[in-house]
């Protein structure tokens, strides 16, 4: 069942490709955005991926954000947007972290959140720490949270006082 | 006439250029070379300013009396541009090849500040320990240096002995010590039990108190919806499955987050006090 699932997916993303392959032409043949990928909406999808379960919630997200999110206008608050932050949560801290970080991030995922987030001047949209830093077993001296980040005017400190 | 408007205006252009010909500046005299890498140090304009001080090295058939003094405003001029490494490189130079230089403390000290800019702070110490050992007394802003590396290094008590009435700016530095010791810490633990009990509150505990409400209500509201399900369908209710995965998720992302938001404050006020510390290192060791 699961062997089918993943064939499913994969024949979709095929057919996707084409697709998106001139939507890639147009974007990079226009004077405006020049050349430049957005960054926000490219999925993290791995096939060399070896875990089942992994590769089919990826490929699954990954359907989400070509047949569903694509028929809206974008709505994500955040630069890197909650569905490839929960890509990218799956596949670095396995499923259940995961679920539980991308439930974390949608419930922060509002208007009203965005005082606590540095804005990105080129698209309006606020930036978030990586993933690694909502990772509840972080080492602080491996992955330590961006210095410029920390300083951004919405962090409420002592220091600012 | 015609022609010797002519002849005159001709004679006086060439003599003019012939004078200005003759009186042409010697750019590549070393001096000059000097005296152009000085300009540009005072602009700013540090990379250039060390190539130009370099090319004065070359220029000069031996090297000058001072020549410390031009090792010096070469590491300055790395420093100045953030190239710590080379600038540590020039003043370890100076230390190590010019003992009996006017310049040694000067470039001791240096060593120390641009350790510290790399966020080698114990090394820092070292170096200020080795050289200055019992003399610190007589140079408090090698003392002043060290006070900071430990604070960066969170040893109070070590930066409180070194701190005394005596040290320049001692009131800053003191208050600086204080906001170090005392800045607030949120317990994770803590975090999550709120956020167990009352959900979203343990983003409110940890200083967001829009998440705290946010995730309040959506975890609320997706429960209240179970609960509605299973109340009027029993335990088949689809509504009530469905409603009550989401809650569940949403519930235990909220307490999972919450823990995380603790220590993600925690490190913030770190990484801030830890950049005032630098920005102070900055303005006084400039």
């Amino acid at each position: 069942m699961v062997n089918i699932a993943i064939c499913f997916l994969s024949l979709s993303l095929v057919a996707s490709r084409e697709v998106t392959g001139q939507l890639d032409f147009i974007s990079e043949e226009n004077p405006i955005i020049g050349g430049e990928t957005d960054e926000r909406f490219i999925s993290l999808l791995d096939f060399t991926e070896t875990s089942e379960i992994k590769l089919a919630l990826s490929g699954l997200i990954r359907f989400y954000q070509i047949y569903i999110s694509s028929q809206d206008a974008p709505s994500c608050n955040f630069t890197l947007t909650c569905s490839r932050f929960m890509t990218k949560a799956i596949q670095e801290y396995g499923a259940v972290h995961g679920f539980l970080m991308a439930s974390d991030r949608l419930q922060r995922c509002f208007g009203g959140s965005r005082k606590y987030y540095p804005r990105d001047p080129k698209t309006g949209y606020a930036i978030d720490y990586p993933v690694e830093a909502y990772y509840i077993g972080r080492s602080k001296n491996k992955f330590p949270l961006p210095e410029n980040l920390c300083s951004h005017k919405g962090t409420k400190c002592i220091l600012q006082k | 006439m015609k022609y010797l408007k002519l002849i005159i205006v001709f004679t006086i252009c060439m003599t003019v250029s012939l004078e200005g010909q003759n009186s042409q500046i010697e750019y590549f005299k070393p001096e000059n070379i000097r005296r152009f890498a000085d300009y540009l140090f005072d602009e700013h304009q540090y990379i250039r300013a060390a190539a130009e001080y370099q090319r004065f090295l070359f220029a000069t058939d031996s090297f000058p009396q001072n020549v410390d003094s031009i090792f010096f405003k070469i590491a300055l001029c790395y420093r100045f541009s953030e190239n710590y490494k080379y600038s540590i490189n020039y003043f370890k130079k100076i230390a190590d090849e010019y003992k009996r230089s006017n310049l040694l403390d000067e470039a001791y000290l240096e060593i120390g500040v641009c350790y510290s800019l790399i966020d080698s702070f114990g090394a820092s110490n070292r170096i200020l320990r080795s050289y200055f050992l019992t003399r610190l007394t007589e140079n408090p802003r090698a003392k002043q240096l060290m006070t900071l590396n430990h604070m960066q290094r969170k040893e109070w008590n070590k930066a409180r002995d070194l701190l005394n009435d005596t040290s320049p700016n001692s009131s800053e530095m003191f208050s600086l010590l204080e906001k170090g010791e005392n800045f607030p810490q949120k317990n994770r633990f803590l975090s999550g039990m709120f956020s167990a009990v009352i959900p979203g509150s343990g983003k409110y505990y940890c200083n967001r108190s829009m998440d705290g409400f946010h995730s309040f209500v959506t975890t609320g509201l997706t429960t209240w919806q179970a609960y509605e399900g299973f109340k009027a369908d029993g335990i088949h209710s689809v509504k009530g499955w469905i409603f009550g995965v989401l809650g569940g998720l949403l519930y235990f992302g909220n307490i999972y987050g919450s823990v995380v938001a603790a220590d993600i404050y925690n490190e913030e006020q770190e990484t801030m006090f830890k950049l005032s510390v630098k920005k102070y290192l900055d303005e006084n060791f400039k």
